[in-house]
């Protein structure tokens, strides 16, 4: 089983309990549309197993594409629906990734339509789940990956904020190497 | 003779305009604005302090112009001199009006005898309140940039590099105004959200308490993005005090999924404390 992740910019609009009345009118709320940006008319996803495993090198793949340590919201949706509402999905490998283990994972939903987007954003909104990994299991994350050789240490010097800077060498200067992030 | 003055000065639009509009209220000031020379137009809501400076090229201006106000409205008078600005030619939020407040003298190697406003603990009223306006205005400044520049990383970050610098200056006062300000509301929730965040997120260890409170004290907003925003920056100072709010913010949250939110936190602040 896998599911899509896409990277949202506030996972708080896309909590379907909260905003109830949108599910009931098969709706979403404008916020949450908004974080379902186009390039070209394809949506940018990643597929991942159900496993924590490949959500890690995901999220060590997305965060290490920014340049500053902040949380990391998403929602995970199922594969099927775009199938269902005839969407096509591209296999698209990006490239300019740190993170090269999973440049096969990245999908492109192509919807050249408006409304078959609004259509796709009201189907996922009610069937996804939320979810955030908070700054710090993202340190430990990206500094896991530094230890294990799939992030490169000159990540480091990329990070603008010196305090994001220090954190991180801090993390990689400690003894433990052990990874329990809180989140899922 | 030699007497330094405190005084009021309020411009309109720009400082090197030709027209000046300034007045000195009459509890800082013995010009009053019973005094016709210096009564004009003034806007209290404008009148700002913050820190005193050495004059410079705008002050040369302002000098310039209260003289020629002086002379032409009482004749015969001595020129003054300003000797400390106090408010940093601060600019109202829709940046139109500025204002200053500045010592005066009528000996020109006179220099500015008040300290700066923020080292002042026992600051006098009028003083306190004009620096909480300095400070008001540069949270407001560093949120309507936001609001302006948009939501993204590089934005978020200069709000945060923005409050940090705030924090750093003015302590407790700048929490407790930006506590002030995110309680009357900031218009919109997905800011507020980021500001509460980026409150969390500053290291400072003075005004941990303060904000650890403003934080909680969000935590029991109506809206989801601001209670959210306040649970990132909990997050954030990952304070093992903040545990009981965040516990009863879980008991009294009705929807799962911010519940899970809250639930996370707790685990990530219980794990970083053992």
């Amino acid at each position: 089983m896998t599911y899509y992740l896409r990277r949202v910019k506030n996972k708080a609009a896309w909590d379907f309990e909260v905003f109830r009345e949108f599910v009931e009118r098969h709706d979403v709320p404008t916020d949450a549309l908004g974080h379902l940006d186009t390039d070209h008319n394809c949506l940018s996803v990643w597929e991942i197993g159900t496993n924590q495993e490949d959500l890690i090198r995901v999220v060590e793949a997305l965060a290490t594409e920014r340049e500053y340590l902040k949380p990391l919201e998403y929602i995970l949706f199922s594969p099927d629906i775009p199938t269902r509402l005839g969407i096509e999905v591209r296999m698209t490998p990006v490239d300019r990734l740190l993170v090269k283990s999973v440049t096969g994972w990245h999908r492109d939903l192509v919807i050249p339509a408006g409304t078959k987007l609004l259509e796709f954003a009201a189907t996922i909104f009610p069937d996804q789940k939320p979810a955030r990994i908070l700054e710090q299991d993202i340190l430990k994350i990206i500094a896991q990956g530094i230890r294990e050789d799939r992030i490169p240490r000159s990540f480091v010097s990329k990070l603008k904020d010196s305090d994001d800077r220090k954190k991180l060498e801090r993390l990689l200067d400690s003894a433990s190497g052990d990874l329990f992030p809180t989140s899922p | 003779m030699t007497q330094a003055l405190d005084c009021a000065i309020s411009t309109r639009d720009r400082y090197h305009d030709e027209d000046k509009y300034f007045t000195i209220p009459k509890p800082i000031c013995p010009y009053g604005p019973d005094d016709e020379s210096l009564s004009v137009d003034f806007e209290p809501t404008y009148s700002a302090v913050g820190f005193p400076s050495l004059p410079d090229e705008s002050s040369n201006i302002f000098d310039e112009n209260l003289n020629k106000h002086l002379m032409s409205r009482t004749p015969g008078s001595l020129p003054v001199h300003i000797i400390g600005i106090y408010g940093g030619l601060l600019a109202d939020p829709k940046l139109v009006n500025y204002a200053v407040l500045i010592r005066v003298s009528d000996n020109q190697t006179a220099t500015p005898t008040v300290q700066p406003a923020w080292r002042e603990e026992s600051a006098s009223s009028t003083s306190e309140v004009l620096t909480r306006q300095e400070i008001e205005l540069s949270v407001i400044s560093a949120i309507q940039r936001l609001k302006h520049w948009g939501l993204d990383d590089e934005a978020e970050n200069s709000l945060l590099q923005d409050l940090k610098a705030i924090v750093k200056r003015w302590g407790n006062r700048a929490a407790r105004v930006l506590g002030d300000i995110i309680s009357n509301g900031i218009e919109n929730p997905s800011v507020a959200r980021e500001v509460l965040r980026a409150v969390g997120e500053i290291r400072d260890a003075r005004t941990n308490r303060k904000r650890l409170l403003l934080l909680e004290r969000a935590l029991e907003s109506k809206s989801l993005y601001v209670r959210d925003g306040a649970l990132l920056g909990l997050a954030s100072m990952c304070s093992v005090k903040s545990l009981p709010a965040l516990r009863a913010a879980m008991n009294k949250e009705k929807g799962k999924i911010f519940r899970e939110d809250i639930a996370q936190v707790i685990k990530l602040i219980q794990q970083e404390n053992p």
